[in-house]
């Protein structure tokens, strides 16, 4: 699900709920290992804590960005196209088509 | 205590230990916008960067390898520091030239200050939590760098259509550097699931190596180093940001951002080796082909575009596909490990030495013209002598012309064929007969063809500065351009000739050191 929202969508928030899922996944890794693998273990607890204070750290100043910097040109706000890897013609051929076209 | 004394226990950080204590004071001017405050903080910054150079090289040879539970340093690791320092340096003074008179200039300073701290922790890093968290922290210091040198200051909101694109480009591109973040988190994740490994290197001296755990949470590290450097065909964030954004940031995605990325591979490359050593046929032949596509689709996308900006882009890109042919020849057992790692090395410092004065020449007619189409500098060596003559080496240089530093890294993709050739060594063993033999010409071939793909587009960039202008154009260069480009220059044809009598055997090292028995 996080791989596919990441992968497909075109609106920032579904690509930060899909960052989400993924992280849970990984977060479902780290202490089902640690519970049925190792009987005791402070290494997926350490990585999880110091993982989550700098990846939510970076989340945030994105999303910050995103929404302290704003338009009020609403036909730009609906066209925003997020999809990470997408990618036309005009990337690899030729010169950039012009995006308020 | 002595001072040494106490030196001696942030080796080998003292590097940091001299960065730190110019971010701390530069701090206190802050909020200053006074010009005298921020030429005092420039000058700290670049005075510690400098001294950060020293230190880092001094620290090595005094103190040689270092590792603990969470770093390591030896040779590679003391090679990259400088390589960031001395890209560091450079950023510094375009964003000083860009930026100087921004109110936020000293905020600007702190924040770029600390991302290369981040950036040594990382270099250093050795345990996993490190390699992630300082690894995350620094892409959060890039993302903070990029965003303040592209925003108008004390404006929330966006004004215009092209500043409003940019933004999204931004978010586009560092929301993919945070996908590849989340993909190293789960490739973590899996890697505890097979045994309690807290380095790669553990994980080559473990007998769990052949675990299937163990190899999906490696191709998901793999697949995120891929992803975090943006290769061809996931380039389209990166190439889009490039051609809009300010002036300063190119510089910064290609000699901070990217350059991580490829440290982050330099940590893996034991446990890439390890793989490919005992890899099969198929896994070379696919690396391979993988490579083909990333050089032929930078190359093809420099060749048709007219903006500099996007070609400079493509054939940074394309320059990374030659490092990534560098493994598939690896797997082809043409080159082997200690030369790949020097090759990485190598070709980071001659992409920093030919594209930091280009583009600040570039970039100035960009400003002066308004426009970075390529015809802008059309005739350019024509009215500036000095400027065209030394833009022309060094773009040579960096294709690799003979007798200059890009020669040095360019022949050794190629110099195992030229062994088979004249001496007859083998370039394939272990493979079907025959077969072997067969990738590994095709490897050097795609080396060879990726060269004379590169070489064509420096040649077209080098043929439009020497053509006659269809309108008379010219640009008055600041004598800083001049001393700039002059002193790159000589740096390309010295490390070139000594490189050169190094190669046939001269036994002169006018270096100092051996350039190519450098083993990491």
């Amino acid at each position: 699900m996080g791989l596919c929202g990441i992968l497909l969508s075109r609106r920032f928030l579904n690509i930060i709920i899909s960052m989400q899922f993924f992280i849970v996944s990984a977060l479902i890794n780290f202490f089902s290992f640690s519970l049925f693998v190792y009987d005791l273990s402070y290494w997926d607890k350490s990585f999880i804590l110091f993982a989550f204070i700098s990846i939510y750290l970076f989340l945030f100043m994105v999303v910050f960005y995103n929404y302290s910097k704003q338009t009020n040109i609403y036909w730009l706000d609906v066209m925003a196209d997020y999809r990470l890897f997408q990618s036309g013609k005009s990337d690899w051929w030729g010169d950039e088509k012009d995006d308020t076209a | 205590m002595t001072l040494l004394s106490q030196l001696d226990k942030i080796c080998p950080f003292y590097s940091c230990g001299v960065l730190l204590p110019a971010i701390i004071v530069a701090v206190f001017f802050g909020l200053s916008k006074r010009k005298s405050a921020k030429t005092f903080v420039l000058l700290l910054s670049a005075a510690s960067i400098i001294a950060a150079i020293f230190f880092n090289i001094y620290s090595y040879i005094s103190k040689g390898a270092f590792s603990d539970y969470l770093f390591s340093f030896n040779l590679l690791e003391a090679a990259q520091v400088s390589f960031i320092l001395f890209a560091a340096f450079n950023i510094l003074i375009f964003i000083t030239a860009h930026n100087f008179y921004r109110d936020n200039f000293i905020q600007l300073l702190i924040i770029f200050l600390l991302t290369v701290l981040v950036s040594i922790f990382f270099i250093a890093s050795n345990n996993f939590i490190m390699i992630f968290v300082s690894l995350v922290l620094f892409s959060t210091g890039v993302f903070q760098v990029v965003t303040v040198v592209n925003s108008n200051a004390g404006a929330g909101q966006i004004k215009s259509a092209s500043e409003y694109i940019v933004k999204n480009d931004i978010l586009r591109f560092f929301l993919g550097s945070a996908f590849s973040m989340l993909l190293l988190f789960s490739g973590f994740s899996l890697i505890f699931g097979a045994s309690d490994f807290k380095s790669f290197l553990q994980i080559i001296e473990s007998d769990k190596i052949d675990s299937a755990l163990l190899k999906t949470g490696l191709l998901i590290i793999f697949a995120a180093v891929f992803s975090y450097l943006f290769m061809f065909p996931l380039h389209s964030a990166y190439i889009r940001l490039l051609k809009k954004c300010e002036s300063t940031t190119p510089y910064i995605i290609w000699f901070l951002y990217f350059p991580a990325g490829i440290f982050l591979f330099l940590k893996l490359r034991n446990v890439f080796f390890n793989f490919a050593d005992r890899g099969s046929f198929y896994h070379a032949i696919f690396l391979t082909v993988a490579a083909t596509v990333t050089v032929i689709g930078g190359n093809i996308g420099a060749v048709k575009t007219t903006s500099v900006r996007r070609i400079l882009s493509f054939i940074f890109m394309a320059n990374m596909g030659m490092l990534f042919l560098g493994l598939g020849l690896y797997s082809a057992k043409i080159l082997d490990g200690p030369t790949l790692t020097w090759l990485f090395i190598v070709n980071l410092f001659l992409t920093a030495l030919s594209y930091f004065p280009v583009f600040a020449i570039f970039n100035f007619v960009e400003k002066k013209a308004d426009s970075d189409s390529i015809k802008n500098i059309s005739g350019l060596a024509r009215d500036n002598k000095i400027i065209g003559a030394c833009l022309i080496i060094i773009l040579a240089s960096f294709a690799g012309m003979f007798a200059t530093a890009g020669y040095i890294s360019r022949v050794y993709m190629i110099k195992p064929f030229f062994n088979f050739i004249v001496n007859g060594e083998s370039l394939y063993e272990g493979a079907v007969s025959g077969a072997g033999n067969i990738l590994a010409y095709s490897g050097v071939a795609l080396a060879v063809i990726a060269w004379a793909f590169l070489a064509v587009n420096i040649a077209r960039i080098i043929i439009i500065l020497v053509k006659k202008p269809q309108q008379e154009k010219k640009y008055i260069f600041p004598k800083f351009y001049y001393i700039y480009l002059i002193i790159y220059m000589l740096i390309a044809l010295w490390i070139g000739v000594a490189g050169l009598l190094e190669m046939y055997g001269s036994g002169i090292y006018i270096t100092g050191y051996s350039l190519l028995n450098i083993n990491f």
